[in-house]
């Protein structure tokens, strides 16, 4: 009888414990979903407004000749420019959003496998391995051609949230930035979030 | 009347060893697929001309019909002058012939110029398939940016592909004995599950400016073919991993399915085959 009771409030304490273990971990998970789901409302934003620019813009077939590419991009990236001419950082890595990126970036790069990590995004990176002169990281800057682009490490992009193939995430040294892949710019970024 | 000896005999050895130099090692069988591989190839120097004068002139002996590309296609700008710098020039006699480039793109390529672009046949993609054949399959992925559209749709192509052959390529080696970079581990783990699930024969990579055959990993070969422009000379680390390596000059590889088998042989800019065999497909019947 004893030993019964004993194990009923031993039973009710770990329930208990993990409600409440449970209860304080839901709200976090539930205000991260919130605040990815803003970011990604940005996001798909830019991208509705992109493709409207684009559509003003003579279609750009499948196979084309380099020179019809590089005027129908610079004519995006002109288009996106004006559009956007008052756009400011932190507009689409909206302030609450950016600890976020880091802790999750930060935290894939621990450990073994972190350190694989961390030293794929330096494989490409422009301010590494380019001119680390040649490329600005400012919103509405051009990522020039001439400058090659970090690669993601695959691990690292599932942490993250998925975006439209229409813009990527890259690494410019410790900067993190969200890039327009159709007109080359820098739509926004978040500083240092690399350890 | 001795210098002139040994002028004959200079004369013989340099024929022989051009004839040697020369030799065809692959089957070249009708009806077989017949392809070429580069990697790294997009600098403009004399070494990527050199190379594809090399590429250009082995076609006479092996006619290929299409020629992969790992990436790093094009280094520095891609304004519309670096297209013919670095692409259309030193491969034109091949595609003046219709020899078709299938890209894959690297840390060094810009995938929205890129993937339009008529001379690399990707279809406006970053990665995409083809078949040159019944029974083969190619895969072109993008290992820069495997995000999770893309590793869904190579899991969907290969279930659904039924190919005998099924070959991928991509930029980053997911196995390499290179100094410099060495395997792609992070990339390892996400790809090459499916790679075992779906039975893929054959992986090419670039990314490392050498040759290297790896010993098969989990029943699958893999191949580094990064220097047909880029060279880093001395980079290969001794590894359990090498099956042949070679640093020591740029090279391309030419190779050959024909049924059950995939012939290979690869070849420096100097004309040199450094590696040659035969693949029998794994999981034939």
């Amino acid at each position: 009888m004893h030993t019964t009771a004993k194990h009923f409030f031993g039973c009710m304490l770990a329930a208990v414990t993990v409600v409440a273990f449970a209860a304080g971990e839901t709200q976090p998970v539930n205000r991260q979903a919130e605040v990815f789901k803003e970011f990604s409302d940005r996001v798909k934003k830019y991208v509705e407004l992109q493709k409207s620019l684009e559509k003003t813009l003579p279609h750009l077939p499948d196979k084309t000749d380099a020179a019809a590419i590089s005027a129908h991009e610079v004519a995006l990236a002109n288009l996106i420019r004006a559009a956007r001419a008052d756009a400011r950082p932190g507009d689409i890595f909206l302030p609450d959003v950016q600890p976020l990126f880091k802790r999750i970036i930060r935290a894939n790069f621990k450990g073994t496998s972190g350190r694989a990590r961390m030293k794929t995004t330096r494989e490409g990176n422009p301010k590494l391995e380019g001119n680390p002169a040649g490329i600005q990281v400012k919103v509405n800057a051009l990522y020039p051609s001439n400058q090659p682009m970090s690669t993601m490490p695959p691990g690292l992009l599932l942490n993250l949230p998925p975006l439209p193939e229409e813009v990527t995430f890259r690494f410019v040294g410790r900067d993190l930035i969200l890039r327009d892949s159709k007109a080359a710019l820098i739509v926004d970024f978040i500083r240092e979030v690399t350890p | 009347m001795r210098a002139y000896r040994h002028f004959i005999l200079l004369f013989i050895a340099t024929l022989c060893a051009s004839a040697v130099t020369q030799q065809l090692l692959l089957p070249n069988k009708p009806d077989s697929v017949r392809f070429a591989v580069i990697g790294d190839n997009g600098t403009g120097d004399s070494r990527q001309y050199d190379t594809a004068a090399r590429l250009i002139e082995w076609r006479s002996l092996f006619p290929y019909t299409f020629v992969l590309m790992m990436g790093d296609n094009m280094y520095g700008g891609e304004k519309p002058k670096d297209f013919a710098n670095k692409f259309e020039r030193p491969y034109m006699p091949l595609t003046q012939a219709g020899v078709k480039f299938y890209a894959s793109l690297g840390n060094h390529d810009d995938p929205e110029n890129q993937r339009a672009y008529k001379g690399y046949n990707m279809g406006g993609e970053r990665f995409y398939t083809f078949k040159p054949k019944n029974g083969v399959r190619f895969f072109a992925l993008d290992s820069n940016y495997m995000d999770k559209a893309q590793l869904e749709w190579l899991d969907k192509e290969l279930s659904a592909s039924g190919s005998d052959w099924k070959i991928c390529y991509f930029h980053h080696p997911l196995y390499s004995s290179g100094a410099t970079h060495g395997s792609a581990v992070d990339l390892r783990g996400l790809v090459e599950p499916l790679f075992i699930k779906h039975k893929v024969n054959v992986v090419f990579s670039g990314h490392e400016h050498f040759y290297e055959r790896i010993k098969p990993q989990k029943g699958i070969y893999y191949f580094i073919s990064g220097c047909a422009g880029k060279l880093r000379k001395g980079d290969i680390r001794k590894t359990d991993l090498t099956a042949k390596g070679y640093d020591n000059d740029n090279s391309f590889m030419l190779l050959e399915v024909a049924g059950d088998q995939l012939s290979f042989q690869t070849i420096t800019r100097a004309g040199q085959t450094i590696d040659s065999g035969v693949i029998n497909r794994q999981n034939s019947k």
